[in-house]
């Protein structure tokens, strides 16, 4: 019995039996190396236990880790184009180690999702989460006046990262080469012809009860301005009265978004945890969306085809404890990484600040706020980020700065999970 | 044949008017073979005149009037070894002698297995007290998987409701009501579920639970798997008759334990003496159980509970006028305390809880008059009442970001929501914004009584035995619960009000007559048995008036090698046997009655004001309930054959079968158009009324809405509407049309006990075929479904077996099971090892209708026309389902075709092209259709029981020992799966048994 205590004992010991062993990627683009040097790799584990980075040499990036399963992620930002890519690796202590990592290119977009929040918050009475309060904050990253009105929201099937994708065959996405992304449910789209975005300035748009939440729950958040948007269209089948309440007479029925059901169901289903939601511009969503020649199958409900040249910004989030299922639905060159997300505490995903450009623009001298401390690290243990560069963007606007945020097309880059809403002051 | 029976027939009616012949009597004592004492109230059956007596204090019993010949005398007694011998009576007996052995360990012929009834002439199968015990009988549905082919109850716990269901397959989503025509009854008295309002899923009405009978007080549970005699109606599906114990025992503790349930008992049969005049003053058995079963063995806040007391009160009378004729009366009561109940676990959110009673009486008395007449062989009758507390109750916390409708008005029109405290009537109530707990009620209270009068009727004639037995019941169906209600209107969410008492009982008057002959040829024996039942059910007051039914039965029984012929052959017993028969079910009221359900739109929303004030506008609709007069009951065609054969001392019994349901009970759904006024939001965009001093109002019969303003200041101001068109669906109770067929073939060998190591081995088994193809014409309107138009739906499809992708499914399984079963007479002590095996497993979805294909394969997934020739079977492709036809709104009459419209609207009107589209079910699984052959499993049992003396006993089980945690292979997805959800997992129990 003690030799074999012994023997499991000796076999448990990771210094003798797994080695950290080298692995090399090599950043590809469009079949060639993309020989430049400096650019920052990332090798995440799977079960997202450890991460590490290596910068490249021509486009080459080494590492020395443990054998294992990683993800490598790679993202190159240059003045309008971002390049992604993103690969699957293998570390074996008796293969050869190296991979390549396949570039995709795209291109930045002025409109941008700025915040996300879809977990809820918890009840007063200590008895559970309240869910019905999730919106979605579109925000001006450029220095020009936008015109967004024909701007939707969508978001991709499955719902849950961590559900199973009937569009992953043989783990490749089947949409991946074939320049759509599946919309599931419904698309929303604007009333008004007329809705207009000022340079650095964003739109709130409530995604479900547009009144004040805070009256009963406390923790959550006040969606009753007059200023903000609401997704609200019984007529369409969405009749869900806990979802859809009698929306703020402080909102114009203006200021509602309108959607086709093509999906089954009386609430819009976007995920309370893990939804990969993406914002598009299309002149005619509700024709495109009741066109039938529009519709995939392959899921339990149709969804409807989206064009990838269609998609302004897309948010990729992962589910937090279900890193064995989780995987990705947008494609590379649409968002090349992922944001976990702890759901009913009132975690919001906030994108993070481009430091660099933020603080190039000449008026934002003496307005910017450092220090930010309203990322989660520290208090949600496994899955807490925060935004790296340091800058508290709500404080700095209060101030009067202008934030430029990060526009990677990488979820993993640009979004962090924030303790609070930002519209919770 | 024909001339055969016809010389039956008359030999039997001249036989009935042969004058009187001489008789005789047989007087004898019954003693305890242990100790030579006098065995009391000892049952004394003469079987084959079935004439019987019961011994007294001295052992004592007479029987008279006994027809000359051969006979067959059973002597029983609680505790006791039952002791049946073959006996010939040409002569008066006066001292007939029996020891009856003490029914324990000692023995050799204790078995733990069901054994076989060998003088039924069907399939029939007793689990005796021994058997019970030591499996540890929990929950008297776990008997079950002591059948042929049985498998271990997966559910240890008795949270979820345990029914029986007699031949039927290991997936529950078989349709045609298999539990529900499976009769249960409890020492004669029926558990019904005709009263439950439950509803009713896509398989079917269930069963009655069987969760509340107390499983120590069992003393047999006796199963009829074939076709049971007329005697039995309201069943479809086989009879579980469980008898619980009745004679003079000692106090008997039992403590039970695993890991979710707790058990103790007390039982005692106490003889309670003499007369004066030495006459018994009978018998009463007490038993009081209370059995504790939690779902999670870490928390004993889920739990289930039972607290159970039975009294039966049982005498003889057999003097003074009864000297000659006794009387045997027996009066039975028990009462059941209990129910689920979650209740709140400390470290959740308090007060959230849900209860479930399953309080229940039942009692029943019996009499039974032994006449012994030329005409009349005794008379027996009985009654019994079930009545069930089934209330349930559901206490939530609720809240509410702003008040929150909740509709309970069952009459139809447009309602603005009130709150309580301004109209307590309001049809719709405004929940207030905030915290609050909602208690939820349900009120179900079902009763079922009974009164039956039978006679039996015992002749021999020559060598041949004859007996008729005729009788008549009756029995009704009620509930006495009120339905749903709530004590917390402010709160509680949606519900209607429908009182279950207001229900009209169903009556059912049956008559039935039997035939039983028993003919010797030669050193055979052949019985034959004929029997005609007719069902007559009355529904006062409703569109079900008066249906009758009628159930013939045949079962015939040939012995061909009897044993008693065979000792040292090598073929030592053969017979074989057939039935064929008809059973009928009467309906629930779920099916006769079902709960009304209501449309509802929201056909206002205003907006709301800084303080939280919103209104809101509901339409009403109840959903029609068409009462089907037509409505047929459901009927079970029973065919079956068996042969039973000692080889060398191995027992083979085998029986073949095939049933076939017809008119299986099923609810469908029709529609039916309907209008309403709709206010959209935006119409408050021309209201001068200031936002804060609104205040809405709606016309009950137009919807249409009208601001007044509170101050009084501006006029009142009525919204601009539009009409809307919709399909509302209504409700109807219908019988199939296609028959669901199950097939099978049971065998069990008991192989010659093996005497140098005390072991028996039994091989059983159970070969299980199902098939069903739905034809009925199913009207079909996708649910929650936007038209391409943006309005509702405006297009019903109708399909072969409604709009699935599959309206049929064939199944197959052999379940086979060894049990090595070791018994140690000298040291009291019975081991058994059970190895329970599932060799086959098959399943196909199928989808057929007559004259062509129901559904195609498609070369395109996302293109529904691109269909391929041939069968869908023959693809493994995206598949589609086109309905037969389909009507519009505009023109519901019409029967459109379908194929042809879709085409031509591809090329001529995409909007069409687009809701027609949304009939058509297609999916991109490229397996529906495929076999499905799981790859086999098995899990092993293992049970000892320990006698320590006479005083205590001691059992011990673990089940799935082994802790298998393998995976099975799927041929139909080709993956594999956790065992998990095949076998029960690993769990244990000990039983402790004291007697004194």
């Amino acid at each position: 019995m003690l030799a074999a205590m012994a023997i499991v004992a000796t076999a448990c010991d990771p210094k003798t039996e797994n080695p950290p062993v080298d692995v090399t990627i090599t950043l590809m683009y469009e079949n060639e190396v993309f020989a430049e040097d400096g650019i920052t790799v990332t090798l995440t584990a799977t079960d997202n236990s450890a991460s590490y980075q290596a910068e490249t040499a021509a486009g080459v990036a080494t590492f020395s880790v443990l054998p294992g399963l990683y993800n490598a992620t790679a993202t190159v930002h240059t003045v309008q184009t971002v390049y992604n890519g993103t690969v699957a690796v293998t570390v074996s202590a008796a293969a050869d180690n190296s991979y390549d990592l396949e570039l995709t290119a795209s291109e930045a977009s002025q409109l941008l999702i700025k915040e996300l929040y879809i977990g809820g918050c918890q009840k007063d009475d200590g008895s559970g989460t309240f869910m019905y309060d999730k919106y979605v904050i579109l925000y001006n990253n450029g220095a020009t006046e936008l015109n967004i009105s024909d701007v939707g929201l969508a978001f991709l099937d499955p719902f849950n990262s961590n559900s199973t994708n009937k569009y992953m065959v043989d783990g490749v996405l089947s949409y991946a080469s074939q320049g759509w992304l599946p919309a599931g449910y419904a698309i929303w789209w604007f009333t008004s012809d007329d809705v207009i975005l000022q340079p650095y300035s964003q739109v709130v748009i409530a995604i479900e009860g547009a009144i004040d939440n805070t009256v009963t729950y406390s923790n959550s958040v006040d969606l009753s301005d007059g200023s903000y948007y609401a997704c609200y269209d019984p007529e369409a089948g969405f009749t869900n009265a806990s979802r859809y309440p009698n929306p703020s007479a402080n909102i114009p029925t203006s200021h509602y978004l309108n959607t086709f059901l093509y999906g089954k169901g009386n609430a819009w289903a976007i995920s309370n945890t893990s939804p990969a939601f993406f914002i598009l511009e299309y002149a005619d969503i509700e024709a495109f969306s009741k066109n039938e020649a529009n519709y995939d199958y392959t899921s339990t409900m149709p969804n409807v085809k989206v064009p990838n040249e269609w998609v302004v910004d897309g948010i990729e989030v992962y589910r937090a404890g279900e890193e064995a299922k989780n995987a990705k639905r947008f494609t590379p060159d649409i968002d090349a990484g992922y944001v976990y997300h702890t759901t009913k505490f009132g975690y919001t995903l906030y994108r993070n600040v481009d430091k660099a450009a933020t603080e190039a623009l000449p008026e934002n001298e003496g307005k910017l706020v450092y220090n930010y401390a309203d990322g989660t690290v520290g208090i949600d243990e496994t899955y807490g980020t925060t935004d790296p560069s340091g800058i508290d963007a709500e404080a700095s606007m209060a101030n009067g700065a202008h934030i430029i945020y990060m526009d990677t097309n990488n979820s993993t880059n640009d979004f962090h999970q924030r303790r609070a809403s930002s519209l919770k002051k | 044949m024909k001339k055969f029976l016809l010389s039956i027939v008359i030999l039997v009616a001249a036989a009935a008017t042969m004058q009187a012949q001489q008789t005789y009597s047989i007087t004898g004592t019954v003693l305890n073979k242990t100790d030579g004492k006098p065995v009391e109230y000892a049952t004394v059956v003469l079987e084959t005149t079935e004439q019987w007596a019961v011994a007294d204090k001295n052992g004592n019993f007479t029987i008279t009037n006994i027809q000359p010949g051969k006979n067959v005398i059973s002597i029983s007694c609680l505790g006791f070894v039952t002791d049946t011998r073959e006996i010939v009576i040409n002569r008066d007996i006066d001292t007939y002698l029996i020891y009856l052995p003490e029914d324990n360990l000692t023995l050799e012929s204790v078995v733990v297995t069901a054994q076989d009834n060998s003088n039924s002439a069907t399939t029939s199968r007793t689990i005796d007290k021994t058997a019970l015990d030591h499996i540890q009988l929990m929950n008297v549905a776990d008997a079950s998987s002591l059948l042929p082919g049985g498998v271990t109850n997966k559910d240890p716990s008795l949270l979820n409701n345990q029914v029986f269901s007699i031949r039927s397959g290991m997936s529950t989503s078989e349709v045609g009501n298999v539990s529900f025509g499976t009769a249960v009854e409890v020492d004669g008295v029926r558990l019904s579920n005709n009263g439950s309002f439950a509803t009713v899923s896509t398989t079917g009405v269930a069963g009655a639970t069987v969760n509340n009978i107390a499983s120590t007080n069992v003393e047999s549970i006796e199963v009829i798997t074939g076709v049971p005699s007329v005697e039995y109606g309201d069943m479809t599906s086989g009879v579980v008759k469980i008898n619980t114990r009745k004679g003079r025992t000692p106090y008997t503790v039992t403590m039970s334990t695993n890991p979710n349930l707790k058990q103790v008992s007390l039982s005692k049969g106490f003889g309670l003496g003499e007369t004066r005049r030495g006459a018994s003053k009978g018998i009463l058995n007490t038993s009081f159980e209370y059995t504790v079963a939690t779902s999670d063995q870490r928390s004993p806040y889920t739990a289930y509970d039972r607290k159970q007391l039975q009294l039966t009160y049982s005498n003889l009378f057999d003097r003074g006028i009864f000297s000659r004729t006794p009387l045997r009366f027996s009066i039975s009561a028990s009462g059941n305390l209990g129910g689920s109940d979650s209740k709140a676990d400390p470290d959740a959110f308090s007060e959230n809880r849900t209860t479930q009673r399953d309080n229940s009486f039942r009692g029943n008395f019996n009499l039974d008059w032994l006449l012994s007449k030329k005409w009349i062989t005794n008379i027996e009758l009985s009654g019994s009442v079930v009545y069930s507390d089934k209330l349930s109750m559901e206490h939530v916390n609720v809240s509410f970001a702003q008040d929150s409708p909740a509709i309970h008005g069952t009459e139809e029109g447009y309602f603005v929501a009130q709150h309580y405290e301004d109209n307590p009537d309001a049809a719709v109530i405004l929940r207030p914004a905030g915290y609050g707990y909602s208690t939820m009620y349900v009120d179900d209270r079902p009763i079922n009584y009974s009164l039956k009068l039978k006679a039996n009727w015992a002749r021999k004639f020559g060598n041949i035995n004859n007996k008729i037995k005729a009788g008549v019941d009756w029995s009704a169906d009620g509930n006495f619960g009120i339905g749903k209600y709530s004590d917390t209107m402010t709160t509680v969410g949606d519900f209607w009000e429908y009182r279950y008492c207001d229900v009209p009982f169903m009556n059912n008057v049956a008559a039935y007559i039997e035939e039983n002959i028993t003919i010797p040829i030669g050193t055979t024996r052949l019985n034959l048995i004929a029997g005609l039942r007719n069902d007559n059910t009355i529904i006062r007051n409703s569109a079900y008036g008066t249906t009758s039914s009628l159930s013939p039965r045949f079962n015939m029984k040939y012995t061909i090698l009897s044993p008693k012929d065979r000792r040292g052959k090598t073929i030592r017993e053969l017979s074989v046997r057939a039935s064929w028969g008809l059973a009928t079910k009467l309906p629930s009221y779920s099916i006769l009655y079902p709960v009304p359900t209501y449309a509802t739109m929201r056909t206002f929303a205003s907006t709301s004001t800084a303080s939280g004030e919103a209104y809101t506008v509901y339409h009403i609709l109840p959903r029609t309930i068409e009462y089907n007069a037509d409505l047929r009951w459901q009927k079970n065609q029973q065919s079956e054959i068996g042969v039973d054969i000692n080889i060398a001392g191995n027992k083979i019994s085998l029986a073949g079968y095939y049933n076939r349901t017809l008119d299986a009970y099923m609810l469908n759904t029709g529609y039916e158009r309907f209008t309403f006024n709709y206010t959209d939001i935006s119409s408050l965009n021309s209201c001068s009324i200031p936002v804060d001093n609104r205040q809405f109002s709606v016309d009950r019969e137009t919807g249409i809405v009208t601001v007044s303003d509170k101050t009084g200041a501006l006029p009142d101001e009525t919204l601009s509407y539009r009409e809307r068109k919709r399909f509302n669906s209504t409700t109807f109770a219908d019988n199939s049309n296609s028959p669901v067929t199950r097939y099978g073939l049971e065998w069990i060998i008991d192989f010659k006990r093996i005497n140098p190591i005390n072991t028996t081995i039994r091989l059983d088994g159970s070969f299980y075929g199902y098939y069903t193809l739905d034809k009925n014409l199913l009207a079909e309107c996708p649910h929650s479904v936007t038209g391409a138009d943006g309005e509702y739906f405006k297009y019903i499809g109708y399909y072969v077996g409604g709009d699935g992708l599959s309206n049929g499914r064939e199944s197959q399984n052999v379940n086979t099971n060894i049990t090595i079963t070791t018994h140690i007479p000298k040291i009291r002590m019975i081991i058994s090892l059970r190895a329970e095996a599932t060799l086959h497993r098959y399943t196909r979805y199928l989808s057929e209708k007559d004259g062509g294909n129901r559904s195609y394969a498609l070369s395109d997934g996302n293109d529904i026309l691109s269909v391929m020739d041939g069968s869908a079977y023959d693809y493994e492709a995206p598949i589609v389902v086109y309905p037969e036809y389909y009507t519009t709104y505009d023109d519901p009459y019409t029967h459109r075709n379908f194929y042809e419209d879709l085409m031509w609207a591809r090329e001529n009107d995409p909007q069409m092209y687009s809701d027609l589209s949304r009939l058509a079910n297609n999916s991109i699984n490229t397996y529906w259709y495929k076999k499905d052959y799981v790859s086999p499993y098995f899990s092993m049992n293992f049970s000892i029981t320990k006698e320590i003396g006479d005083i205590a006993s001691i059992s011990f089980y673990a089940n799935n020992f082994f802790n298998n945690f393998g995976q099975v292979y799927s041929t139909r997805s080709g993956t594999r799966g956790s065992i998990s959800s095949y076998i029960p997992k690993f769990y244990y129990g000990l039983t402790l048994r004291l007697k004194f």
